[in-house]
């Protein structure tokens, strides 16, 4: 995987947006491309993969791993990853902390598990033998949960940044994800921040999200669905995260539908260059600050 | 009843996700659902204390994701055929 030595901004890659994102290359730093939907691609279509890093660079992110689970992860899907992930170079590769599947049911969504130290070691053990497969380590990214894991005995950021220190993985903060738990589970977003070691935090992905009701009891969650523009919360949260970070960071913006014209989405990730210089310089003004004694 | 104590933990709360009939018959009889899987005492308490409109809610965003993916299949193959094939053109 190659180093990365300034912030970058792009876009994650879906069939829908394709002739949007070839036609604005010039305007991306990276495309994001999802393992996944390459897993049963033919050597011929894996090409087309080489074909595009060599144009743009790319950053490979997997859904289905399920590597945060008491269970191991099966064989058949760390192969799969690293078929994929070693079809072309790639700055890094990423998955989330969460299991998608358990007792033969595959959920075909992310689930978060009880936040304990049994999911911790099972986690870096799983971790471990992803990482030996593909070759690399992988960024891991936090995930929205509309249910607070039952059975958790750990913080979310203590949970992730005690994964993250046993499997000596980077992370990828998802600050959409955060947002929402943070709205549905009454935590403060800066408390959070303060609680991993920002120095592991690599990459960022952006996205949006509704509210959602629930009939029978009237109550609302913040659902991350993907689906709508990043709201201006998000945008702040980036601001905060660049000004703490010693780091470059990588920004995705993830949009999975009801897709708007892509000069929408060019405009968002625009404002994502505007919010990473505005952290940026914060960071800089505080570093050169004398420091009173 | 078979696998460890989180195993069993997961694999409840992955029916309850993704099978609406194991939800319906958790919110007819929690005790008896979670009893029912193997849980240990702890871990029944522990999921009967489960926020039962989040649970609500991501059932049936998990629904609505298979349901989503499903759909998606065919239009996919198509476009990103059409895709490919703008990423094999020569540079």
């Amino acid at each position: 995987m190659a180093a990365v030595d300034r912030d970058l901004v792009g876009l994650a890659w879906r069939p829908e947006l394709a002739a949007g994102i070839l036609m604005h290359l010039d305007r991306l730093d990276v495309v994001e491309v999802m393992a996944d939907d390459w897993f049963a691609a033919p050597r011929r279509r894996l090409r087309a993969l080489r074909t595009l890093a060599a144009q743009v660079p790319v950053v490979f992110h997997g859904v289905s791993l399920g590597a945060a689970s008491c269970a191991p992860t099966p064989r058949r899907q760390t192969d799969r990853l690293a078929r994929v992930v070693n079809a072309a170079p790639g700055l890094y590769w990423s998955e989330h902390l969460a299991f998608v599947r358990a007792g033969g049911i595959e959920i075909g969504h992310l689930a978060a598990p009880p936040r304990t130290q049994a999911t911790v070691d099972t986690a870096c053990a799983n971790l471990e033998r992803a990482s030996r497969a593909v070759g690399s380590r992988p960024l891991m990214e936090n995930i929205a949960t509309l249910v607070d894991p039952p059975g958790s005995r750990m913080a979310e950021a203590d949970w992730i940044a005690a994964i993250l220190n046993g499997s000596d993985c980077d992370m990828l903060l998802d600050l959409h994800n955060l947002a929402a738990n943070a709205a549905n589970f009454g935590f403060d977003t800066r408390a959070f921040l303060d609680a991993i070691p920002m120095s592991r935090v690599a990459a960022i992905h952006l996205a949006g999200g509704r509210l959602v009701r629930d009939a029978a009891s009237g109550q609302e969650r913040l659902l991350d669905d993907h689906l709508h523009d990043v709201p201006d919360p998000v945008f702040d949260l980036l601001a905060e995260v660049a000004g703490r970070s010693p780091r470059p960071l990588t920004v995705i913006l993830e949009r999975d539908g009801r897709y708007p014209p892509i000069s929408e989405l060019l405009a968002q990730l625009d404002r994502a260059r505007a919010a990473l210089r505005r952290g940026r310089l914060r960071r800089q003004a505080r570093l050169q600050m004398p420091v009173a004694v | 009843m078979t696998g460890h104590r989180g195993d069993r933990l997961e694999a409840f709360l992955a029916g309850l996700y993704a099978h609406p009939g194991v939800l319906e018959r958790f919110e007819r009889d929690p005790s008896g659902a979670a009893r029912g899987a193997g849980l240990a005492p702890d871990e029944v308490e522990s999921v009967l204390r489960m926020d039962r409109a989040g649970l609500r809610l991501a059932a049936a965003s998990v629904s609505r994701k298979r349901a989503g993916r499903r759909r998606r299949g065919a239009w996919q193959r198509l476009v990103d055929r059409l895709a490919g094939a703008r990423l094999y053109l020569p540079r």
